[in-house]
């Protein structure tokens, strides 16, 4: 705020100002008055004009520095209300009021997004819970009355079950903290529950396992972990074209930290695809060319190992396979616990 | 033979599990609606309980804590929430074992056994199997014939125990490295037909020929019917 244009803003006061005093000079004249006293009621005039206006300039410059301050400090903005303190005037109170109403009726507007947010997540974690029992029906219904085609029906049918997961930890996500507790967790255990359950594409693929040095602990929360191996290791198998598959599993414990690394043979990631895998819906020109990719599996594996507090990279030579690694930091809360 | 009553509200989960039981040596049951109740399960005089923790009228963990005011009978959580509360509740309201839906009927056979296992402290009948011409003995891992015995390594084990459970019927190798997997032992092709060949030679050295044949594009069978041979 400049004083300058303050004062442009109010020329038509001024003008009328000039204009009183020139009928007042005026006047003057008529009476014969002196020159000196005519100069000095046109100080006056102005002295006392630009005086009361510089006044109500700072006090407004103040208050408006204050909003400005507030508003750059805050993280979230639209708590300035709160900020503002008692009003002086009219309109400082005014202008609270107006505030404090805009920012009711957008935070209604917001909550009824959250709300519909909410039920949706709901629905979707109650469909979730309602989906698995047709399938372990069907699971069970396959194992009772073994054939070929059933066979197959069990591998699309795990397929099922796997979007199914993803779509409940896509669904969780955005509220991990609800759900997870940080445990020591054997590598080993994990690494063989998740092959295990796995087994039947792994084994349709010619898997070869290999596990190095697994014998260790990190701190995770186990289904949250389980559930990022099996997105890798599917990904190994979507994008597996050799003969066999290679897999290896090997741990590495640091000082700072313990990484696990998951190596395949399969067709790898092109070096302009690398950077981009984590994002949301990427699939990358194999993913679109085999229509398999969801653009989801890995861009959920980085989501949850942020939350986790994990780290997670991918190094890849196209054609010779790609090795994912997690790395668990040992923190000092882990020796606590 | 053990008796498993099964509490789920989803008939066709519950029939099929029944059918399920039923096949792998068990007596299974399942209990209607009204009969949901701690009498009504414990009439039954089930070996294993089998419930589920969403029931339409009632509370699954409710019946859980009601029935071990009176009763010590191991029970098997079955749920489809698979959150670390779920567990957590099912076990402190004195469950035996928590499964999540979905789950594969196999391993949900192996946690039944393992919790009837311990609790009623059988005598394992499974540990020696008669094949005719020999004796698989499970617990020494090795293999008895008249003319002498033999020690099999953990995969070759694990693979004539795969064959002996489905005697005389055609096991390709993708099952056999299945069930391989299952114990742990993450083999592939390759290693498969290594202890195939020596299986073959360890047997042959006891002087058994021919009991394991191969199916070309099928898998593999254990002849053990003595005519067959």
């Amino acid at each position: 705020m400049r004083y300058r244009s303050y004062l442009r803003e109010r020329l038509g006061q001024l003008l009328f100002l000039t204009g009183v005093l020139a009928t007042v000079e005026i006047f003057l004249l008529t009476v014969d008055a002196s020159m000196g006293i005519g100069i000095y009621i046109g100080l006056c005039f102005y002295g006392v004009y630009f005086l009361m206006t510089w006044q109500e300039f700072r006090r407004k410059k103040i208050y408006f520095l204050n909003i400005e301050e507030s508003l750059d400090g805050l993280d979230k903005k639209y708590l300035l209300p709160e900020m503002l303190g008692q009003p002086s005037c009219q309109e400082e109170r005014l202008l609270k009021e107006a505030f404090q109403d805009l920012g009711k009726s957008m935070a209604d507007h917001v909550n009824g997004y959250k709300n519909a947010e909410n039920e949706y997540k709901e629905y979707i974690e109650l469909w979730i819970h309602e989906v698995k029992t047709p399938i372990a029906a069907g699971k069970l219904l396959i194992e009772n009355n073994r054939t070929e085609v059933t066979g197959e029906l069990e591998e699309e049918l795990e397929k099922i079950e796997g979007y199914t997961e993803q779509a409940l930890f896509y669904a969780r996500s955005a509220h991990v903290e609800k759900d997870y507790l940080i445990r020591p967790v054997d590598l080993k255990e994990l690494v063989m529950q998740a092959v295990k359950r796995n087994k039947k594409t792994l084994i349709g693929k010619k898997t070869r396992i290999h596990m190095e040095d697994l014998e260790t602990e990190v701190y995770s929360d186990e289904r949250w972990l389980l559930f990022i191996l099996n997105q890798i290791l599917s990904n190994s198998v979507k994008y597996s074209d050799k003969e066999a598959l290679d897999l290896t599993f090997k741990a590495a414990r640091e000082r700072e930290y313990t990484c696990l690394s998951i190596r395949d043979n399969g067709r790898g990631i092109r070096r302009k695809d690398l950077g981009r895998v984590f994002e949301k819906g990427f699939t990358g020109s194999k993913g679109r060319q085999s229509g398999q990719a969801t653009g989801l599996g890995l861009y959920l594996c980085d989501k949850l190992c942020h939350r986790l507090g994990h780290g997670i990279e991918i190094e890849s030579q196209e054609g010779e396979g790609c090795q994912v690694k997690l790395i668990f930091p040992k923190g000092s809360y882990a020796d606590v616990c | 033979m053990r008796k498993i009553v099964i509490v789920e509200d989803d008939e066709k989960l519950c029939r099929e599990l029944e059918v399920f039981l039923t096949n792998n040596g068990y007596e299974a049951e399942h209990l209607e609606e009204e009969a949901c109740t701690t009498q009504g399960i414990l009439k039954k005089k089930p070996d294993l309980l089998l419930l589920d923790i969403g029931l339409p009228n009632t509370d699954g963990l409710y019946l859980c804590r009601e029935l071990r005011k009176v009763s010590e009978i191991p029970i098997v959580m079955i749920t489809s929430q698979d959150t670390q509360m779920a567990e957590l509740m099912s076990m402190s309201q004195g469950a035996d074992d928590f499964v999540t839906k979905p789950f594969h009927p196999q391993i949900l056979l192996a946690h039944m056994e393992a919790i009837l296992k311990r609790v009623y402290r059988e005598p394992c009948q499974n540990e020696k199997r008669n094949l005719g011409l020999f004796v698989l003995d499970l617990t020494k891992g090795i293999v008895e014939a008249e003319a002498g015995s033999v020690d099999l390594t953990k995969n070759e084990l694990r693979i004539l125990d795969c064959l002996a459970r489905h005697k005389n019927q055609i096991v390709s190798r993708d099952e056999l490295i299945s069930y391989l997997w299952d114990s742990e032992l993450f083999v592939d092709d390759n290693t498969l037909t290594v202890n195939m060949t020596r299986l073959r030679g360890k047997l042959s050295s006891i002087g058994i020929c021919d009991v394991i044949q191969t199916k070309r594009g099928l898998g593999y069978r254990l002849v053990c019917d003595t005519e067959a041979i």
